[in-house]
């Protein structure tokens, strides 16, 4: 038929005009984003006593690539260690997701924060404290 | 009193157009966004319908940039050019079916009434194409500019003889030059029944005439950068911009007088006919930008030189010969 390869484009774009729009209107409404994604991290604690789980081995603070993680322990009454102080500087952190994997505790996580942008380098560093209050969608 | 009336309906469609012209962009955004699963201009007031405003304030205020080596004179001269003869040829565009007084007169609804409206407009849309051809020129030997502009020549020798020739055949069977006579013949039939391939040449040839997908050359953005408009900045370009789509008001309202019967047509009325045929062109326009892909400047001439100009010509001879013996034009 005449036109025939002409006739099938204005097919399929006449088609898609009466299908609905796939944009995300990004600050109004969010992408659901996928379970296993890495963002920030968070510091868990114990449900019932609210302890930090972090036994200060250290691990992650090893095997991090980029060398971001800085922890200074303290040793408490039943000479158990837990990390006094825990900065993540998220400026240099590729979020390979190696720090949680090694962790043997369980300490660490990764949650569904991924909005991060901050105007000065220093508010990169997030602290012990920061990293406890996550508050990622699941809870 | 006549020129009181002339001067008055010409002050109307300069607005109505200026306002036409900036929801055109509007729409067209629209549409275009919507085939692409995007949804367009909307932060801007309900919908995004004050967007269109926020864009020609915003040209008003852009800086505008003249090259050191531009030609100063053609510099102003290619805008102005660009968007004043497509108005020039809007002016003898009929905007609703005449009206018959009460006393014997006839009120047009265009501004510029004659008995050889076609061949003004012919002339006009003609003269058009220097606007991009000066602009070219006077933008100081930039490359794209310069290429735009020489693609808008191969373009203009192309598709004027075929819009011509395609225009011929119901001026050939209406007997008249003039819009109204020729709307007047297609009472009973519409001339793009009698003259399929007159049409389907003559849409072809208009899509060439506004520059516009798949024949946007002179523009050609992912080669040309913006083509002829390169070096134009804010309110000239605004200007290009302006004159392109009234040009594409002009020729569709003028495709569907010569072709689709103008303001005939069963139960509904004559206005309403009619541009519902004028936004069908436009819809056309859009429709086309959303989907097809530019064709070579060469591939242009191929299709307007080796196959519309025989077929035409053929057209016309079989148009001739069927009126003359009396035949039914088919």
């Amino acid at each position: 038929m005449l036109f025939n390869d002409l006739r099938k484009g204005l097919a399929v774009t006449i088609k898609y005009l009466f299908t609905h729009a796939v944009t995300c209107q990004y600050p109004n409404e969010r992408l659901e984003v996928p379970e296993r994604g890495r963002w920030l991290h968070k510091l868990e604690t114990f449900e019932d006593s609210g302890k930090i789980k972090c036994i200060d081995c250290g691990l992650c603070e090893r095997i991090c690539p980029s060398k971001c993680i800085k922890i200074i322990p303290k040793e408490n009454e039943d000479h158990t260690k837990n990390a006094a102080e825990y900065d993540i500087d998220l400026g240099r952190c590729l979020f390979c997701g190696l720090c949680v994997e090694v962790c043997p505790e369980l300490a660490l996580s990764m949650t569904d924060k991924y909005e991060l942008a901050e105007y000065d380098r220093e508010k990169f560093v997030y602290t012990k404290e920061q990293l406890l209050n996550v508050k990622s969608k699941e809870g | 009193m006549e020129v009181l009336i002339a001067i008055i309906k010409l002050i109307i469609v300069v607005i109505v157009l200026s306002f036409y012209v900036m929801y055109a962009t509007w729409y067209e955004r629209k549409v275009i966004g919507h085939m692409q699963q995007r949804i367009g201009p909307k932060r801007v007031g309900w919908y995004g319908l004050l967007q269109p405003i926020a864009d020609t304030l915003k040209s008003f205020w852009k800086e505008d940039v003249i090259p050191e080596k531009a030609d100063k004179p053609l510099f102003w001269l290619a805008p102005a050019i660009a968007a004043t003869f497509p108005f020039a040829a809007a002016v003898a565009i009929p905007f609703a079916p005449p009206l018959h007084l009460a006393n014997g007169n006839v009120f047009y609804f265009s501004v510029f009434h004659s008995k050889i409206d076609i061949l003004y407009i012919l002339g006009m849309m003609g003269l058009t194409s220097f606007g991009v051809l000066i602009a070219g020129i006077a933008s100081g030997g930039n490359k794209y500019s310069f290429t735009g502009s020489q693609r808008e020549a191969a373009q203009v020798v192309s598709y004027e003889a075929i819009l011509a020739l395609a225009l011929l055949n119901p001026i050939l069977m209406a007997h008249s030059l003039s819009l109204e006579k020729i709307v007047e013949a297609q009472r009973h039939l519409w001339f793009v029944f009698y003259q399929p391939f007159a049409f389907v040449a003559f849409v072809i040839a208009m899509i060439a005439a506004t520059a516009r997908v798949p024949f946007d050359l002179p523009e050609a953005e992912p080669e040309l950068v913006a083509g002829y408009m390169t070096e134009f900045s804010g309110l000239k370009m605004g200007l290009f911009f302006f004159g392109q789509y009234v040009m594409i008001f002009v020729v569709s309202a003028l495709a569907s007088i010569v072709f689709l019967g103008g303001w005939t047509g069963p139960v509904l009325p004559g206005f309403v006919w009619y541009w519902i045929k004028i936004l069908a062109f436009i819809f056309m326009y859009t429709w086309f930008w959303g989907t097809f892909p530019r064709y070579r400047y060469d591939q242009l001439m191929d299709i307007a030189w080796k196959a519309l100009l025989p077929l035409m010509v053929l057209n016309i001879l079989w148009t001739g010969f069927a009126l003359a013996v009396g035949l039914p034009v088919l």
